[in-house]
């Protein structure tokens, strides 16, 4: 959410660091070394999403979404997610993978007073939505990152 | 001529061919930013080397050194060197290194602008170019006396090599730019990767003609062909690295990057591009040296005692 807190720990038994590289919001790269205290953060603006990296260990990556609203869900392992109390009205859901282009796909729903809405997004596969080209190498399983934007 | 001070210059002038590869391993590893502070890393002057801190931090400790030999190497040419104008260069060498590590600093500070983190990549070449030419003015077969060797055609060969050098200079800079406007998990512009291969082939037209008319016009004059056989050499495997590191990146778009393929291939062509550039300036200052100037035959070759 805007203006939330983000604490950040290291449980790693070694050093690390955080750095975040948003559009939007101001762009900081802070070490945190094993043991230290978190560090606590904040995002002004609403970003979706917002790449995180460790320039210590370039091949770690992580996405910090800032949303003005908690209408929002990462999917479990099977592919499922659920965005609980979310009122009646009409929506754009929106869900986004990672990957060299990042993919996003819109989808309309429509949730009734104490009703259920379903959505199935469906995605190629990872490796092959970007390129013709096979990867050499296995990608890391997609996450996907259902959002909703109220009309 | 001093012995001592022109092998200390070719001394300076490896170290700084060393830290051009460690600053290239900065880049391919992505490491720039694997501390947020400069110029200490993570508060400390030797921090434990953690991940990627092991190539910025080994960077910084390389550039320093390298700033040392620069100091000690501008005190030898100011205490031995008697020529004014290599004494000032000495003086450039040391200015030069100075803000190659403001740079630097800027660089990481700022979060690796683009602007900043390509001057950081081009002066680096310009310093190179600086302590190769230390080298070049202080070595034995600069200062001999020499004949002046006849200019055999129209078109004086001293421009060519200029034209040439101005082109791979040009091309490095366009080449820092395309390095720096991307990390690995982004795509490159496609404008800067068609002005690179176009800089390519107007390198190769350049420096070819420029070298393949050293050995046409003077074959006999080894103080001449030798850097344009090894200039052209570096050229063919300077086109091959860089198809080389296109052909890697086209392949591979969804692997983790950077792994070592791609880093050992970008790092050679950062290095190679280097050693074509200044292969290309000891060509050209040797026809300044031996080759009379347009209309005007008493040139730096007729007097040695100045050059």
């Amino acid at each position: 959410m805007v203006n939330q807190k983000v604490s950040i720990t290291n449980s790693d038994a070694t050093q690390h660091n955080i750095h975040p590289t948003p559009k939007l919001n101001t762009e900081w790269n802070q070490t945190q070394a094993n043991g230290a205290p978190p560090i606590e953060k904040t995002f002004g603006r609403a970003e979706v999403l917002i790449p995180v990296k460790c320039n210590q260990h370039p091949w770690m990556k992580a996405y910090i979404g800032v949303l003005k609203h908690p209408l929002y869900a990462v999917s479990k392992e099977d592919g499922t997610f659920t965005i609980p109390n979310v009122p009646a009205g009409k929506y754009t859901l929106v869900a986004w993978r990672e990957g060299t282009t990042p993919e996003e796909q819109p989808i309309e729903v429509t949730v009734t007073a104490n009703g259920t809405a379903k959505a199935d997004f469906s995605f190629p596969k990872a490796g092959a939505a970007t390129s013709s080209t096979k990867p050499s190498l296995q990608m890391m399983p997609a996450i996907e990152f259902p959002m909703l934007h109220k009309h | 001529m001093n012995r001592g001070l022109n092998r200390f210059a070719i001394f300076v002038a490896c170290a700084t061919f060393f830290l051009i590869i460690a600053g290239a391993l900065v880049t391919s590893n992505d490491a720039g930013l694997a501390t947020p502070d400069w110029p200490l890393s993570n508060g400390q002057v030797f921090p434990e080397m953690v991940g990627n801190l092991f190539w910025e931090h080994g960077h910084r400790m390389v550039a320093t050194t390298v700033g040392m030999l620069t100091i000690v190497l501008m005190f030898y040419i100011l205490i031995k060197e008697k020529r004014p104008w290599v004494r000032k260069l000495g003086v450039f060498a040391l200015l030069a290194v100075i803000a190659q590590g403001l740079l630097g600093g800027l660089t990481v500070k700022l979060m690796l602008p683009l602007a900043v983190s390509s001057a950081h990549a081009t002066l680096a070449q310009l310093f190179f170019c600086t302590t190769v030419s230390l080298a070049v003015f202080t070595s034995r077969s600069w200062m001999e006396a020499r004949p002046l060797t006849e200019e055999k055609g129209n078109f004086p060969l001293r421009y060519l090599c200029t034209g040439a050098l101005v082109t791979i200079f040009l091309q490095l800079i366009l080449g820092a730019t395309l390095r720096h406007s991307a990390t690995w998990d982004r795509h490159l512009p496609t404008e800067l990767i068609l002005a690179h291969i176009g800089g390519a082939v107007a390198v190769t037209l350049m420096l070819g003609s420029a070298s393949l008319t050293v050995l046409r016009r003077h074959s006999e004059t080894r103080f001449l062909t030798r850097p344009a056989v090894v200039a052209l050499t570096l050229l063919v495997v300077q086109l091959g690295l860089g198809i080389a590191a296109f052909m890697t990146r086209l392949a591979s778009p969804n692997d983790p990057q950077p792994l070592n393929p791609m880093i050992a291939i970008t790092v050679a062509h950062v290095a190679c591009g280097a050693l074509v550039f200044v292969t290309t300036i000891v060509l050209t200052l040797r026809t300044y040296r031996v080759l009379p100037a347009a209309g005007n035959e008493a040139s730096w070759a007729a007097r040695p005692q100045e050059s």
